[in-house]
């Protein structure tokens, strides 16, 4: 599937208001937290722990939106929605289909540091 | 001008990075922030001392938004929750709302979108709160609600029942703002007589007052209304010609069935009201004006948000204060004293002599449910006096559907 469009990145505009400091610290919060995340995904999905895959699903796509990486978070949101249905199979293979989704949000936040 | 006051802000999230990009986004307002992840911490804060606005989170570790929602009611807490949901839930956005949420944001959203939130919530607070002194002396809405006379009439309205008392109230306490109002309600519920009475009770009211139904005007020529067209703008265009906003020009529009506008007018209107200035179509003068700007809508906003037929950013920037005009089935007592009224002016107009209505016709009234509100019951009050002679209001004069509900022996004890 073709990435979407990207949405507004919400995070950019703070770059204005904040020092340069502050600004690399929240952008180093981001790539730590969704890199977390997208890993504990995969371990949930190893152990088809669809409650932890749900909850770690919901705290990217929340992330992934606001960064305006769209297309991440519509992978992630699509497999809580799946953990949520308890179509824990959809959910699973939707997790191959993350990897390189997130693999371009961070990709983004690196960017930030050029 | 003075400076607006500091507002603690206690905000509920357990993603840390947007708690740290929501509490960077009020860092440029005049707002203190509080930050705590779990709904538990959030219900000890709240122990602790109440936050200005509570910034909550729908989906937490130990449980959800509701659940907190749920537990400040039982404790009585009174402090105002936005709550932060899921692109895609807004389902979620409505339970929390009737759960008593004062409004709600759907992840993402950007630093603007907060601000404008919690400015707009402020806003409506503030009024709400502000005493009687300060509202406009003299107006009826402040006689119906502050002599509590048995019978009320405010502006056009009639009625005394406690859903029109609170919508007296608001009216009363939004007149004097230039605040924005969202009016929702039935189809006959009164809802422009509502933004007719906010406007007359306010200092505009010497000003025009300019009603669009977004419904009755055809798409294409939405946007010529609303912000007029100069010579050669399309076809037909023959003249320069004002529209709605210029007409109302330090009065007031009113933008009846906002959700019929298209997406595409919504998005000018939402840069209309941040701007206050706008282009006629085909020109190229900017042009400012001083509006108030009243909406309403029959539909659930909400549902249209999510349906995508509401922009979600032109809902927050009206739905400011916001008004439910009750049907008419929930009024009580003011289905008579409206029907009453409405027969004594038809009588006077038709020629006719009917002066009250019958044990029985009370007894129907109040047992139909209206789904046509006022108006249904104005056009009922109409036929029955142009169909029929007498001093009193029978069952037998009843039209269709209310003569069905006329069962047998009441009609013969009436006959």
């Amino acid at each position: 599937m073709a990435p979407e469009t990207a949405d507004e990145d919400t995070l950019a505009p703070l770059r204005a208001h904040l020092d340069p400091k502050a600004f690399r610290e929240i952008v180093a919060l981001y790539e730590t937290t969704v890199k977390s995340r997208a890993a504990a995904i995969e371990d949930a999905a190893r152990i088809r722990d669809i409650e932890q895959m749900r909850r770690n699903a919901h705290d990217l796509a929340g992330m992934c939106g606001q960064l305006g990486s769209s297309h991440a978070s519509a992978i992630a949101r699509r497999i809580e929605s799946a953990c949520m249905a308890g179509q824990g199979d959809d959910a699973l293979a939707l997790v191959p289909d993350l990897t390189p989704a997130v693999a371009a949000t961070l990709a983004q936040l690196a960017g930030y540091d050029r | 001008m003075s400076e607006a006051p500091t507002r603690q802000v206690l905000l509920v999230e357990d993603t840390l990075p947007l708690a740290k990009s929501y509490i960077e986004f009020l860092k440029t307002g005049p707002y203190t922030v509080e930050h705590v992840e779990t709904g538990r911490k959030a219900l000890n804060a709240l122990k602790r001392g109440t936050p200005d606005v509570m910034l909550l989170d729908i989906n937490l570790p130990d449980m959800s938004g509701l659940d907190v929602l749920a537990r400040m009611a039982e404790l009585e807490t009174r402090c105002p929750v936005v709550v932060i949901t899921a692109h895609g839930s807004i389902k979620l956005a409505v339970d929390a709302m009737r759960a008593g949420a004062a409004d709600f944001l759907v992840k993402p959203f950007n630093a603007q979108r907060l601000k404008v939130a919690l400015a707009n919530l402020f806003e409506r607070l503030a009024i709400e709160a502000a005493p009687p002194a300060l509202r406009p002396a003299g107006s009826a809405a402040a006689r119906a609600v502050d002599e509590a006379e048995p019978r009320k009439s405010t502006m056009d309205f009639i009625g005394s029942s406690s859903p029109m008392r609170n919508v007296y109230r608001v009216i009363e306490a939004a007149a004097p703002s230039k605040a924005s109002v969202f009016v929702t309600g039935e189809s006959g519920t009164g809802k422009e007589l509502a933004a007719e009475a906010i406007h007359r009770s306010g200092p505009r009211r010497d000003r025009p007052f300019v009603a669009m139904n977004c419904a009755a005007v055809p798409r294409e020529l939405m946007e010529s209304e609303i912000f007029g067209h100069v010579k050669g703008a399309f076809s037909g265009a023959v003249a320069d010609r004002d529209g709605a906003a210029t007409l109302a020009n330090g009065g007031t529009l009113f933008l009846d069935e906002l959700c019929d506008m298209n997406l595409d007018l919504q998005a000018k209107l939402l840069r209309f009201l941040q701007d206050e200035s706008f282009r006629k179509v085909g020109g190229t003068e900017l042009i400012k004006v001083d509006l108030r700007f009243i909406c309403a809508t029959n539909k659930e906003p909400l549902e249209e948000v999510a349906a995508g037929r509401l922009r979600e950013d032109l809902y927050y920037r009206l739905h400011v204060i916001p008004i439910h005009m009750p049907p008419l089935r929930d009024r009580g007592e003011d289905v008579i004293e409206i029907a009453e009224h409405m027969l004594a002016a038809a009588a006077l107009e038709e020629g006719k002599s009917f002066e009250r209505l019958s044990e029985d016709v009370k007894s129907v009234f109040h047992t139909y449910n209206w789904p046509g509100n006022v108006r249904q019951l104005r056009n009922v009050i109409r036929n029955i006096v142009v169909m029929n002679e007498g001093g009193t209001v029978k069952l037998d004069m009843l039209p269709p559907p209310l003569d069905r509900l006329v069962v047998p022996h009441a009609f013969k004890a009436v006959g």
